[in-house]
């Protein structure tokens, strides 16, 4: 018993002795190649969202005319073959008609139906009493799926319930494919047919950074920074305020071209502009340099935030934050942001269906032609010599 | 097993699994009957009529319409009850015969290997679904004989890395075994000497009693039990002694080398998803006692979210990250 003791003894401070500081120094010294801290912006610069989901102005206008050209290329393709094919058949008004009303879509078009119906979509989610972020995820895939697609390649009719089912099983909020379909008045095949193709469009990125979140944690910072000059309940309002100016930027491209915590501040600012601004101020010191603006509010914000600035400002140059936020900077970003979401407006069901219509019979000439014939024949038969004209057009 | 055959009988007579379609015999009437197929053409025959029809040298098959000539010698017994994958097997057998290079003939170059792998892949499936068969086989025959050394060197290293294995297997066994002879030992030993210490106590109480009545009985039973504790240790030190050697092991210390050294060369350094560690300065600081957040401060309220592991300063550390996550990425200078 003594023996084993010793022994027990003996190795437990062996154990101490020989592990651990070794393993210490391995951990500063020995770094991976290549190695750097990894900051928060970082983080976001690794997010499917940034690498794949962000676009600038320019490379958004050009992503959506190549698209829009690509389909294009096809719906003209199609009309000449159309053509072609029925040569005997089409008489010249025919061909007149053709020309005039059935053409592809430009990329505004198609961006206004784009936008109604990710108007349509938020309707629809938010009838199925799906959680806000469901909503929001819906309307990003969406979004996303037509950035990739054209609306003349994939009917957005179809691809409605598509989303929304996809963007359920992304935000863990599960419901079986056929109590979806029955609570959306749809079919199971119907939900189903392009899951594939909208998860491949996706490029299976589904990870979905909103603005709810950061929204929620701006309502809090602003709290502890301007901590006793604010109302509280007033706050609350502004948060609820936010939370639903937040779903309509997601119909925009602000998603596109601005971070998730850059659109928050941007539609605090809409809603209340010098809240922002004299958070930002404190936050990242607006008379400091650059460089030591993000400390200084850090150490405010260790220190309480009550005491005066003076106390941190002598500390501060001796460290060097690895990123730094310039106050002009995300101000001036902010407004941008701002003034884009302001710029946006929705579109009107009556402009939406005339694209739609158009869109249509772009793809589908014959049956544009006979609607016309219809038409004529309609107004004939009231101006009383239908017999005539029938025999020309059965020619 | 007897019932599955009965029900078989019964179900499908003429589809019978448990008799030979040559010379009609089931299992009923013969019950060692066995089956084996030739992997020419995978025609299920019982060993007799094996034996019967091709004892004299190749002859063709005896089923109708099959005119492969099968050979004794290449006869056996059926693994997998589905014809397919026994086909496959064996043709994954034989092509890994020849292509039995590893990771190692590529210099650790992995890209390398793959793309060897996919090639023996593709020959597999070609031989397995009759693409080609002709061509596949042309290659198979090329390689083997352009590579002969290299695969006899395989063979022998993958027959000495199996023999090695099956020593280890033996070594282990046998020291499991010893040290199970060995607790069993210390068991009966232990029990042995409690007996012999309440019966040496009891002699000695009454010995002491039947003398002189100074002898203290507290003193007399703690020295009969520490004789036992001395007594104990020598099973107990033999045990000790093999869970060394156990621990030891040459041939754990090979494979623990081996696992170690090529696998994870640096596997003090902790994983570091992004070549980097966080970054420890934050841009907010946690201050719980200053937030007024009713929805959080409800929720944390509840048991039912709080037995699930809702802390309230979870959310809030998480929300505030995220706010500050890509706060500082300005994508119109940074994507331009």
């Amino acid at each position: 018993m003594s023996q084993t003791q010793s022994k027990e003894s003996s190795q437990v401070p062996d154990l101490s002795t020989d592990k651990t500081p070794p393993k210490e120094e391995v951990e500063e010294e020995e770094k991976p190649p290549y190695y750097k801290r990894i900051t928060d912006d970082d983080l976001y610069r690794n997010s499917s969202q940034y690498r794949m989901w962000s676009y600038t102005a320019d490379h958004l206008r050009e992503k959506r005319s190549e698209t829009c050209q690509r389909a294009t290329e096809v719906v003209n393709r199609k009309l000449e073959e159309f053509v072609n094919t029925h040569q005997d058949e089409l008489t010249e008004e025919d061909m007149k008609i053709l020309k005039l009303k059935a053409s592809p879509l430009t990329m505004d078009e198609e961006l206004k139906l784009i936008n109604f119906y990710s108007k349509k979509v938020q309707v629809i989610a938010q009838h199925l009493n799906l959680p806000t972020e469901v909503v929001a995820t819906s309307i990003t895939f969406f979004r996303r799926f037509y950035l990739e697609n054209s609306v003349s390649e994939y009917d957005p009719k179809n691809l409605v319930h598509t989303t929304i089912f996809l963007a359920c099983k992304s935000e863990n909020y599960f419901i079986s494919v056929d109590s979806f379909a029955k609570k959306a008045k749809s079919s199971r095949d119907a939900i189903l047919k392009y899951e594939f193709k909208l998860l491949e469009s996706l490029k299976f990125s589904l990870l979905n950074h909103h603005p709810y979140k950061p929204l929620h944690g701006f309502f809090l910072d602003i709290q502890t920074v301007l901590h006793g000059k604010v109302d509280l309940k007033y706050m609350g309002q502004i948060y609820d305020r936010c939370k639903k100016r937040i779903t309509d930027a997601l119909l925009t491209d602000v998603v596109y071209l601005y971070t998730p915590p850059q659109i928050t501040l941007a539609i605090l600012l809409m809603e209340d502009e010098q809240l922002v601004k004299r958070y930002l101020g404190m936050k990242f010191g607006k008379e400091e340099t650059p460089e030591e603006g993000d400390i200084d509010s850090k150490k405010k914000d260790a220190s309480a935030p009550d005491t005066e600035d003076t106390e941190s400002k002598d500390k501060e140059s001796t460290k060097k934050a690895p990123e730094d936020i310039n106050f002009d900077k995300l101000f001036s970003v902010i407004e941008e942001c701002k003034q884009t979401l302001k710029n946006s407006e929705s579109v009107s069901t009556e402009e939406a269906k005339r694209v739609a219509a158009k869109n249509y019979y772009c793809q589908k000439p014959d049956i544009l032609l006979q609607k016309l014939k219809r038409k004529k024949e309609a107004t004939d038969l009231e101006d009383g010599e239908p017999t005539s004209k029938k025999q020309k057009l059965d020619e | 097993m007897s019932t599955q055959m009965i029900t078989g009988t019964m179900d499908d007579y003429d589809d019978n699994k448990d008799m030979c379609p040559i010379c009609k015999t089931d299992r009923y009437l013969s019950p060692d009957l066995k089956f084996l197929v030739n992997p020419e053409c995978y025609h299920k025959i019982c060993e007799n009529c094996v034996d019967r029809i091709f004892s004299l040298g190749p002859a063709q098959c005896p089923y109708k319409h099959c005119d492969k000539i099968l050979r004794k010698n290449k006869f056996k017994t059926q693994v997998f009850d589905d014809v397919a994958v026994e086909k496959e097997v064996d043709i994954r057998k034989r092509v890994f015969n020849v292509f039995n290079k590893t990771l190692e003939d590529f210099n650790d170059n992995l890209e390398e290997y793959n793309k060897y792998l996919e090639d023996v892949e593709e020959i597999v499936y070609n031989l397995d679904h009759g693409i080609d068969v002709e061509k596949t086989e042309e290659k198979l025959r090329t390689y083997e004989e352009l590579n002969k050394q290299l695969i006899l060197n395989n063979l022998e290293r993958s027959k000495q890395a199996m023999e090695n294995f099956s020593q280890r297997q033996q070594f282990e066994k046998d020291m499991k075994l010893k040290k199970k002879l060995l607790e069993r030992q210390i068991e009966e030993e232990e029990r042995f000497n409690k007996e012999w210490a309440k019966k040496e106590i009891v002699n000695r109480l009454s010995a002491a009693a039947a003398g002189t009545a100074g002898g203290d009985t507290n003193d007399v039973i703690e020295g009969v039990r520490n004789t036992v504790k001395l007594k104990k240790s020598s099973a107990r030190r033999k045990l000790e002694e093999l869970n060394l050697v156990l621990k030891n092991n040459p041939y754990f210390a090979n494979t623990n080398m081996a696992g170690a050294g090529g696998a994870h060369p640096r596997s003090s350094i902790p994983y570091t998803p992004f070549n980097g560690d966080r970054d420890l300065h934050q841009r907010f600081a946690l201050q719980e006692d200053k937030y007024s957040d009713p929805l959080v401060q409800e929720l944390e309220k509840r048991s039912d979210y709080t037995a699930s592991g809702f802390r309230s300063d979870y959310v809030y550390e998480r929300v505030l990250t995220e706010a500050f996550m890509g706060l500082g990425c300005v994508i119109s200078e940074e994507r331009a």
